[in-house]
């Protein structure tokens, strides 16, 4: 094919260039040079017994005990001496005050000589989370193996257990994976699966068979890709893999089964001939699958029969989130530990440079690397939730170093890939309820901000945009609800704003997984249309806004494969261009 | 300053073990470009504390560099480069790096005085400046920093064949906006 660019091409290259100055060269050199000094890694600045010497006497400056500590010492000692020189009226005040003297004296000793001893790194006392009953009424039973054993509240459920609640049964059930099924009387339930992932514990699967009867589901917090929530009923199957809130029901007399959304969306399945057919249902929507195995969608109605079941259930939604809200706030606060205004703030720091040190193999020290970044961002958010903003700017900032560093690491290993995922999954899992009026947002903002300065390629890049971006459109949605209007709109808006910069960028070339995430946010920006449909106030400028987004989604690049010659194919031009092979 | 690729790797392993001259020698050979890179991405009062910042973060960053098959020293630094004008523009919402381009207020860039039909510097800027985004990277990246298709496939982690699409969707496009221009392009 003749290149009809070539005089294109040649002006290209003669086009004049930019010229930095020599002075601004040179100026921008010295400035250099002075700041790599500070950032010279200690291995290079002092090798080998070198680097040892160097190392602690750094150490020995860091572990130089606070005043306050220091004074609080002091003060002790001298209370202790003065009670000694009064005489042992006080027996029991003595006591106590040697007790705390002694301990005080002990935590400065084993401070001054950390880089010897070490704390015990006391890992995140998170008992592993079971699937079990949150609560039970009435008569509710277990089968297992055959066997029928009387429910119990906090009874951890296995696989192969079936729940059967009776005339006035009502059970809960909490699964591992934080979601929760509400059962009413006469159902029967079956817990088909419980799996979670070694490697990365966020990667969840909970599969339950919904036997006969009705059963609330409320999923607050899947985060990873591969997790997913599914019930089944007959051949039909109600899966979700973000938050959600539905509730299915079934009876053995009619045959019909019953999906019906509250919050967000919910894939409907039903085999059909060989293959699938797939709907997704949107909140304030429901589907009825009857015997031929076709599916009817009804607008959901809230019945005189239905009312107080839906009523109740959405009202323990609203409560449940608020729970599990509060547990991640006490579970971050542990995992933190202790926090930078602590006296023993150094002496943890030490602990974790020590390990550093130590480690030699690159992977270990990375993931030495990552341990640190999870332990700064949980300190953030323990600062947070007590309201210290400020206080959380500085473990927030050591936490965006610490990526910066490991972003440089990541390509090459997917090791250490995996790693970072499990671990961040965990911690978005914990951040997954907070809202952007919360006070742990700033945390959740730094690590979608780490996501994406993780991801190696341009598409991954966009990928991960694309779901922050839709998560913000839930969130959005949820403060809209809350009635919270001017913080909705300002997160849809940058929501908005970063799904039209990704749609727009022809530089990506996109494949499947980017398409199939844009369908996601593309069904979640409808759902928060139908939210805000009576919202007569703000329809109009949160309406101009999903309808721009809704275009951006509709209109993706179309996908390309990825060849050495390639066909271009755009989607308002017919495919007509072959490249070949070495050509430029 | 122009070195071989073997001289660039043998002042990277010096540099690997601490030795800022030979960096600071490895700074002189890829000022200019990279700033180049830098100049036509983001706006003018930024383009030097960003270069500056760049090549500190190669220093900080360059025992991670390992040589391979396909990959130079030049295309490890672009993508530095790269992925610093990324972060830039998602934290400061930039979305034009037009502005460099158009900021020119000379007379003869005003594309209402544009008489003739010559494809001069100041039309071909111009039409640049109107191109999205990622169609004036990959330009710039080919014929202003003058990088292989494999250097840039290792900048942009795209295949070859992506990049030889998205070159050509780039050549095509600025095509037509010299033609609305009025200017030929053709021999």
């Amino acid at each position: 094919m003749k290149n009809d660019f070539t005089k294109l091409e040649k002006a290209l290259r003669g086009l004049e260039k930019p010229l930095l100055s020599s002075e601004s060269r040179e100026n921008m050199r010295r400035d250099m040079l002075l700041r790599m000094n500070d950032s010279t890694p200690a291995e290079l600045k002092y090798p080998s017994l070198e680097r040892v010497k160097e190392y602690i006497k750094k150490v020995a400056r860091i572990t130089e005990p606070s005043p306050v500590f220091k004074a609080s010492v002091k003060e002790n000692v001298l209370a202790f001496v003065e009670r000694k020189r009064l005489g042992s009226n006080f027996i029991w005040g003595m006591a106590r005050s040697w007790q705390k003297v002694l301990a005080t004296f002990m935590v400065g000793i084993i401070s001054l000589s950390s880089f010897t001893v070490y704390f015990a790194d006391i890992p995140v006392a998170r008992a592993e989370k079971m699937t079990a009953f949150q609560d039970i009424y009435g008569n509710v039973e277990v089968l297992r193996e055959g066997k029928s054993i009387e429910a119990t509240k906090y009874m951890q459920l296995l696989e192969g257990d079936i729940v059967v609640t009776g005339e006035n049964g009502l059970a809960v059930i909490r699964y591992f994976d934080d979601s929760v099924s509400r059962l009413s009387p006469f159902t029967e339930l079956k817990m088909q699966r419980l799996y979670q992932d070694k490697k990365i514990k966020a990667k969840t699967k909970v599969e339950i068979e919904l036997m006969n009867g009705r059963v609330w589901n409320q999923v607050v917090n899947l985060v990873d890709e591969q997790a997913s929530f599914e019930v089944s009923v007959n051949n039909v199957k109600a899966r979700t893999s973000e938050k959600a809130s539905f509730d299915i029901s079934s009876k053995e007399s009619n045959n019909k089964v019953s999906v019906a959304v509250f919050e967000n969306k919910v894939e409907v399945s039903v085999p059909e001939k060989r293959k699938e057919n797939k709907q997704v249902v949107v909140e304030g929507y429901s589907v009825e699958v009857v015997e031929n195995g076709s599916m009817e969608n009804k607008i959901v109605l809230n019945s005189k029969e239905d009312e107080l079941w839906v009523q109740v259930n959405k009202a323990e939604d609203k409560q449940y989130k608020m729970v599990v809200d509060k547990e991640k706030e006490e579970e971050s606060k542990k995992e933190a530990g202790v926090l930078p205004a602590d006296a023993l703030y150094s002496a943890k720091k030490i602990n974790e440079s020590t390990k550093l040190l130590v480690t030699t193999d690159k992977t270990e020290k990375n993931k030495v690397k990552v341990d640190i970044a999870i332990k700064r961002l949980a300190e953030a958010s323990a600062l947070l939730s007590d309201g210290d903003k400020e206080g959380a700017m500085a473990p927030l900032d050591d936490f965006a170093k610490i990526v910066d560093e490991i972003s440089y690491e990541v390509e090459g290993s997917e090791e250490l890939r995996d790693y970072v995922r499990s671990a961040f999954a965990d911690k978005e899992k914990d951040l997954s309820t907070v809202l952007p009026d919360g006070n742990r947002y700033m945390a959740k903002e730094a690590l979608r901000d780490a996501r994406l300065k993780l991801a190696v390629t341009d598409e991954e890049k966009n990928e991960v945009s694309l779901k922050s971006a839709t998560e913000k459109v839930v969130e959005a949605k949820e403060l809209f609800e809350d009635e919270k209007q001017e913080h909705a709109q300002v997160t849809l808006l940058e929501a908005a704003q970063e799904i039209v910069t990704v749609s727009s960028d022809e530089n990506v070339i996109v494949d499947q997984k980017t398409l199939d995430q844009q369908q996601q946010t593309l069904s979640t920006v409808r759902v928060l249309k139908g939210a805000v449909e009576d919202k007569e106030d703000i329809k109009v400028e949160v309406q101009m806004i999903i309808d721009a987004t809704e275009e951006a989604l509709e209109n993706p690049v179309e996908v390309l494969p990825e060849m050495d010659s390639a066909v271009v194919i755009t989607i308002d031009e017919e495919p007509k261009v072959q490249l070949q092979e070495g050509q430029e | 300053m122009e070195l071989s690729e073997k001289e660039i790797e043998a002042l990277v392993l010096k540099s690997q073990k601490g030795d800022q001259e030979a960096f600071a020698q490895i700074y002189d050979v890829y000022i200019t470009p990279i700033y180049r890179y830098i100049f036509y991405k983001v706006s003018d009062h930024d383009v030097e504390d960003l270069t500056e910042v760049l090549f500190l973060k190669a220093w900080e960053n360059i025992r991670k560099y390992k040589k391979r098959k396909n990959t130079t020293f030049k295309s490890w630094i672009f993508r530095i480069a790269h992925n610093l004008v990324v972060d830039h523009y998602r934290l400061n919402r930039e979305h034009s790096s037009l502005d460099p381009w158009i900021s020119d207020t000379k007379k003869e860039a005003d594309p209402v005085r544009l008489t003739q039909d010559s494809l001069d510097n100041e039309r071909l800027k111009f039409a640049i400046s109107k191109l999205k985004r990622g169609y004036q990277q990959i330009l710039i990246l080919k014929f202003i920093n003058d990088l292989s298709n494999t250097e840039i496939s290792n900048v942009l982690k795209k295949s070859e064949g992506s990049v030889r699409i998205l070159q050509f969707r780039a050549l095509k496009a600025l095509k037509s906006e010299l033609t609305d221009m009025g200017i030929n392009t053709y021999e």
